[in-house]
């Protein structure tokens, strides 16, 4: 229920402050005074989220990300996601989570995934827009601002090609070659050798090179190869290390 | 020395979909090819359609004796002899390809769907054919090639861009990247 009913929110702020401090404090969810609040002064919202004098209770924060449509009609996404991760740390992983949902092109996401994931960089955001059209600009700005691991870990984790893809064309040839080999442990045949030709030009063995020390299984060589048979001398150098693989 | 022949990448962020690239030494005659199909369409597909070119350029069978003019023409016959669904939906209509042949007599340029041809060294880059020339023109697979531009001096890389890239010549300080030649 919410604790501001009967207060007109361009008049009575300190008093809506006041009882929003009680409520939290004595422990009531003050989801419903949020969502009163979304609806009838969006600005008061705004002030009582992100303003100077905003409770910093993560249970405040939660409600206020449930009507966080709302509170970008007060303040630039980019400005409010950032100040919600400072307001509330505890929080910044379901922020950043929230932020790429609701805009998953948005270039500020690299920044604010720096700062929140950091070494893991990217993976939150490349996580919530695989299905989305900017996946692949964003594959190229994760590798840009040198996102590596969180690229990996996409790549882990989708098997999509524009993660390694990405990383050759900003010459991470090292992590690529990493990606390469988890995005065909997690879909064979993802055309991934294709992918890298088309970013670095019609002989992409240096790069193909590059996968060989991760190689650990003989159907995940068999799947590169497979892919790659196109270079006579990959595909000699392939063969004889499938023929040396112990495990399947 | 071989000759080489090498197409500039396309704008964006994929730049060689569908490029291929493909050397062809007999004899006292050298051919080198650089060119892309199916560009516009599936990353997987152009990648093999490119590929399988470049197996063709390799070995298709050339004659003995033959001079680069005999290698030019056994390369661009088993290119025609392709079929055309082997080469995507636009069946090889789509086909931009360079090639450079070399003998002891001299190199020549041919090709289809050209847009600007330029020699380039270390020092500089030099426009091999300007204005309405012949050897520029649309993609495709005619039965025979236009026509040969034999060159009055000898150039070790020669470097194109397709038809339907702005005619500005290539970079002079990125272009072996440009073309997809990496160190």
């Amino acid at each position: 229920m919410s604790a501001i009913a009967d207060l007109d929110p361009r008049r009575d702020l300190v008093l809506i402050r006041e009882r929003i401090d009680l409520q939290l404090r004595v422990g009531d969810d003050p989801t419903e005074t949020v969502r009163d609040l979304a609806s009838r002064n969006p600005i008061a919202l705004a002030d009582l989220v992100i303003g100077p004098r905003a409770p910093r209770d993560p249970r405040w924060i939660r409600a206020a990300l449930e009507s966080v449509a709302v509170l970008e009609e007060a303040l630039s996404p980019y400005g409010l996601y950032r100040k919600l991760v400072a307001l509330c740390p505890e929080l910044q992983t379901e922020i950043l989570k929230i932020a790429a949902r609701r805009h998953p092109a948005a270039g500020w996401l690299v920044e604010l995934s720096r700062a929140i994931e950091g070494q893991q960089a990217g993976f939150i955001h490349l996580s919530a827009c695989s299905g989305h059209p900017s996946f692949t600009q964003n594959c190229w700005a994760h590798a840009a601002a040198g996102h590596l691991p969180g690229l990996i870990a996409v790549a882990t984790q989708t098997g999509l090609p524009q993660t390694a893809a990405a990383l050759v064309a900003h010459g991470h040839l090292d992590a690529a070659g990493v990606a390469m080999v988890r995005i065909i442990e997690r879909a064979p045949d993802t055309p991934v050798v294709a992918m890298v030709a088309a970013v670095w030009g019609p002989d992409p063995v240096p790069v193909l090179k590059k996968t060989l020390p991760h190689l650990r299984s003989r159907a995940v060589a068999t799947a590169l190869a497979q892919q790659s048979n196109g270079y006579r001398d990959f595909s000699t150098l392939m063969n004889t290390l499938i023929g040396a693989m112990v495990q399947p | 020395m071989s000759p080489i022949a090498l197409l500039h990448g396309d704008p964006g962020r994929l730049p060689f979909v569908g490029h291929f690239r493909a050397q062809r030494t007999i004899e006292g005659a050298n051919l080198a090819a650089s060119g892309r199909v199916h560009a516009r369409g599936d990353v997987s597909a152009a990648f093999r359609i490119a590929r399988a070119i470049e197996a063709t350029i390799r070995g298709c069978p050339v004659s003995d004796g033959a001079d680069r003019h005999d290698l030019l023409s056994a390369v661009w016959q088993a290119i025609h002899d392709i079929e055309g669904c082997d080469l995507g939906p636009d069946k090889g209509e789509d086909l931009v390809i360079l090639f450079v042949i070399g003998d002891e007599q001299g190199t020549g340029i041919a090709g289809m769907g050209l847009g600007g041809v330029w020699a380039i060294d270390e020092q500089s880059i030099r426009p091999l054919v300007e204005g309405d020339h012949p050897l520029l023109g649309g993609p495709g697979r005619p039965d025979r090639l236009p026509g040969v531009l034999t060159l009055d001096e000898p150039a070790s890389t020669v470097v194109c861009i397709a038809h339907d890239h702005p005619n500005q010549p290539p970079n002079t300080t990125n272009w072996r990247q440009a073309c997809g030649v990496n160190p």
